[in-house]
């Protein structure tokens, strides 16, 4: 489980500048990391799952050398 | 000035979640919200950054056709409004000629507008005007309201002028943070239509805040036309809208509204 400690990794963005959380208390923050994580995992996976129904469409043979290029 | 409540339904959608669900946010200003917002949106695009522009530069080498049918054929929706920030605007335009409206409607469901907007000035409104009705029949209202926001006004205005169901104008309006441009749209609205609007406003909690929002934007000859187009349904209501507006905080700014 994420903890508000991973906020600044799971938004990619300083500790500097998220700041504007202080006024959340450490029990909100915990719940907004995990919120956070799970809409980001659930982003992650729709892209992924896009990601492989797009190589779906190129010869098999092909497909390890063009997800390799893409990765 | 930004809405909290809108911005609280906006970063629902992006955190899967309901509004409601929320409330653990509520020591942040619409202001942190809106920041909460766009980072994690950024982060999503940011994650996957190295993928998208490598999928961009895939297109430069081959003509705009051959790029808009592997972007239909292979790629899909959401990578190809992903691979979209990576493009030229000018570029990125020319290819959505080659789609069709459905494609369209599906890369708009995926796209942050906030990173779209070169694109949104680019795109001809005939495009738009079809994958508008789509998002009215699917009710994308959420997708139609923060799109609003970034596009050119007077698209904006072209596009609003296809809403049949004027409840619609309000459904949009409650995810759009520029309700002063919302006022204006509403303004060009004729009186029967401005009335209809009014009366679906006052008949649903949920719209009432917006309307309110949206009239304290206007000036003090357009807030007394609104005042008299309310009385005319019903007396009662502007006394309804202040006691909303004196708890919202906004009641200061509808001074030529009460005033009639």
């Amino acid at each position: 489980m994420p903890d508000s400690k991973d906020l600044s990794k799971l938004l990619r963005a300083p500790t500097g500048k998220l700041s504007f959380l202080d006024a959340l208390s450490e029990a909100d923050r915990k719940r907004l990391a995990e919120d956070v994580a799970r809409a980001s995992q659930l982003h992650s996976h729709h892209i992924r799952k896009a990601m492989a129904e797009a190589l779906n469409h190129i010869p098999w043979i092909l497909r390890a050398p063009v997800k390799k290029l893409f990765s | 000035m930004i809405d909290r409540a809108t911005e609280q339904r906006r970063l629902a959608q992006v955190l899967h979640r309901k509004p409601d669900e929320l409330s653990y946010l509520k020591a942040l200003d619409a202001d942190a919200l809106m920041k909460l917002r766009v980072l994690l949106q950024n982060s999503f695009i940011d994650q996957f950054s190295n993928l998208f522009q490598k999928l961009a530069n895939s297109g430069k080498i081959v003509p705009d056709a051959v790029s808009a049918i592997l972007c239909r054929k292979v790629f899909g929706p959401a990578l190809t409004a992903n691979m979209s920030y990576y493009v030229p605007a000018d570029r990125a335009a020319r290819l959505c000629k080659h789609f069709d409206a459905d494609f369209m409607t599906a890369i708009a469901r995926e796209q942050v507008p906030e990173r779209a907007k070169a694109l949104l000035d680019g795109l001809p409104v005939e495009l738009m005007r079809e994958v508008m009705r789509k998002m009215v029949a699917s009710k994308d209202y959420h997708i139609m309201g923060a799109f609003l926001d970034h596009l050119p006004e007077k698209k904006a205005e072209t596009l609003m002028q296809e809403l049949r169901d004027v409840a619609d104008h309000l459904r949009i309006s409650s995810f759009a943070q520029h309700k002063d441009r919302v006022a204006r749209l509403a303004l060009k609205l004729d009186d029967d239509r401005l009335k209809e609007l009014i009366t679906i406003a006052f008949a649903h909690a949920e719209f009432m805040l917006d309307i309110g929002l949206v009239t304290a934007e206007m000036n003090a000859d357009q807030q007394r036309r609104m005042a008299k187009l309310t009385d005319e349904i019903n007396p009662d209501y502007r006394r309804k809208a202040r006691t909303l507006a004196e708890q919202s905080g906004y009641a200061d700014r509808l001074e030529a509204y009460f005033s009639v």
